[in-house]
């Protein structure tokens, strides 16, 4: 008797080759290689145009060898704002994310209305590209790092609310209960249940984050906020090529430098 | 101490989770809540300090109207300890700070949310732990503890409310048997000791008889029984956890891992 009920859940479990599940995946198939090929021909894909580029970019290579190092020294002061650029865009960006995301977390929120406005604000401020905000904030408060810092700050901000929330959503249901049947305030709940249980959490998120806000920081200055990005994009357009190969040669060493560095404040703090 | 009357509960408007149950536990009274899982015993506990609201019915403490206001809510949880099958202590922060947890419906908003606590509060929090037996473990992470001493702390964070009454929804679920039979001793002396009525679900019915004084059997959200421990039968004991219709899958089921298993 047991024998036969064994053998018909094991005859349950066995997935069935039918032969519409086959067609399902044939033509799931069949949709993703279309997909790249139509985004191929809307990109110009071409191996030929690649090849017949080589030289170009051999030449390129060319002109930036051997790297200057007659503008070394003008680049100190563009990679320690950069750095600052990353310090205070990070920081701003914790401080403006960390009340939008206790009011986007389900659980916490005051109201639902409140949870669905905070959650559309930082979707927007995810959508919109830090190097976009560089733009409308250099053409708000002129030209130099600020505008970078307000930039980092803003779309960080999207970012890490999302995190930050998702981790309070994820705290232990039971620790909030237990504080509530104390009659414990709703602020004294998020000091004593929320904010202990999202520590690792908060610090991995936001350490990452400025490693990706320095990485960002590089760049601004092709819009005019600061940093290093503006002198590489001199160096192009006044065709400096061995300049621009130093001020490559910087940001590898600066990025690599502080990965390592925050990797260590990662794995100390958690 | 506590008035139930009339008390119905739904989830979802499909599962009744309680039925017009009415209930009064008098002061310095220790009340077993017996039944099997899903019977509603967790849903009435939590009525008793408002985490749950019933949808008909009323529920008083000591005099207070439990759902009138968010006043008298308040009111009720800080004279209410509660201790939870998984203890639900913060993990991550010490034992000392998780008994303060008790304290901070007494305490002002803003220095409490820089740990700040008046001194009394803190002699307080460490003489509910030297009560449980774990001061020596105060400044360690809540964490570090076993089982039955997160429990232990659990009871402390109640105690520190200086509470009337304190609800355990299956406290010992847990534990091993002899941890099991400290947190309920603890919570006898309690009980004896300070006269704090203490309503506890178990599903152990050795332990609910030799610690409780009286047992209400719940079954499918109604009272089904109400005695002294000594007077309960075998009889209705069975009839509390006798597998309805309403099982017939869950046996149904078990026997099917029987078969697995052979």
């Amino acid at each position: 008797m047991p024998d036969t009920s064994v053998r018909a859940l094991e005859g349950a479990d066995r997935p069935g080759w039918k032969l519409s599940a086959l067609l399902k995946k044939g033509m799931l198939g069949a949709l993703v290689i279309f997909i790249y090929i139509w985004s191929a021909y809307g990109t110009n894909l071409s191996v030929s145009e690649l090849v017949r580029g080589y030289p170009f970019m051999a030449d390129f290579l060319n002109r930036m060898m051997p790297p200057s190092t007659a503008n070394l020294s003008g680049l100190v002061a563009p990679t320690i704002e950069t750095i600052q650029i990353a310090i205070w865009g990070t920081t701003l960006a914790v401080v403006l994310s960390l009340p939008l995301g206790l009011l986007a977390a389900q659980n916490i929120t005051p109201h639902p209305a409140v949870y669905y406005v905070t959650r559309w604000v930082l979707n927007a401020l995810r959508a919109v590209n830090d190097l976009i905000f560089a733009l409308i904030f250099v053409a708000a408060v002129g030209l130099g790092p600020f505008p970078g810092v307000l930039a980092l700050g803003v779309h960080s901000a999207g970012m890490l609310g999302k995190f930050y929330a998702e981790a309070i959503e994820n705290v232990d249901k039971g620790t909030i209960e237990a504080l509530e049947a104390t009659g414990a305030h709703k602020l004294q709940i998020i000091r004593y249940a929320i904010i202990p249980q999202i520590v690792p959490e908060f610090v991995t998120y936001n350490v990452y984050r400025f490693e990706h806000n320095l990485r960002q920081a590089t760049v601004l200055g092709m819009v005019g906020a600061g940093g290093l990005g503006f002198e590489l994009i001199t160096s192009m357009r006044l065709f400096k090529y061995q300049d621009a190969a130093t001020i490559l040669l910087v940001i590898l060493l600066v990025v690599t430098g502080i990965d390592h560095i925050s990797n260590k404040i990662r794995a100390r703090l958690i | 101490m506590i008035k139930i009357q009339q008390v119905s509960k739904s989830f979802g408007g499909k599962v009744k989770a309680l039925q017009n149950v009415d209930l009064h536990i008098g002061e310095g009274e220790f009340v077993a809540l017996l039944g099997p899982s899903g019977a509603g015993k967790s849903t009435l506990l939590r009525c008793i300090n408002g985490l749950v609201r019933p949808c008909r019915g009323t529920v008083e403490v000591d005099g207070i109207s439990v759902h009138s206001s968010k006043m008298a809510l308040r009111k009720v949880r800080s004279q209410t300890g509660m201790i939870f099958q998984q203890f639900n202590l913060v993990k991550r922060l010490k034992v000392i700070d998780n008994v303060l947890c008790g304290r901070l419906a007494y305490s002002n908003i803003f220095t409490s949310s820089i740990k700040m606590f008046p001194r009394s509060d803190v002699e307080f929090a460490l003489y509910c732990l030297e009560r449980v037996g774990l001061a020596d473990k105060a400044y360690q992470r809540a964490d570090q503890l076993s089982g039955g001493q997160q429990q232990r702390v659990g009871i402390a964070r109640a105690l520190v409310q200086t509470p009337k009454i304190i609800l355990a929804d299956e406290p010992v679920a847990s534990l091993d048997p002899r941890s099991s039979l400290n947190v309920m001793n603890i919570l006898k002396k309690i009980n004896q000791e300070d006269g704090i009525t203490i309503v506890v679900s178990l599903h152990d019915l050795d332990l609910a008889r030799q610690f409780a004084d009286r047992m209400v059997g719940i079954k499918d959200g109604t009272v089904v029984v109400d005695k002294g421990a000594k007077d309960l039968s075998r009889q209705e004991i069975e009839e509390i956890y006798r597998v309805g219709k309403s099982d017939g899958y869950s046996a149904d089921f078990l026997g099917k891992v029987e078969l697995v298993h052979a």
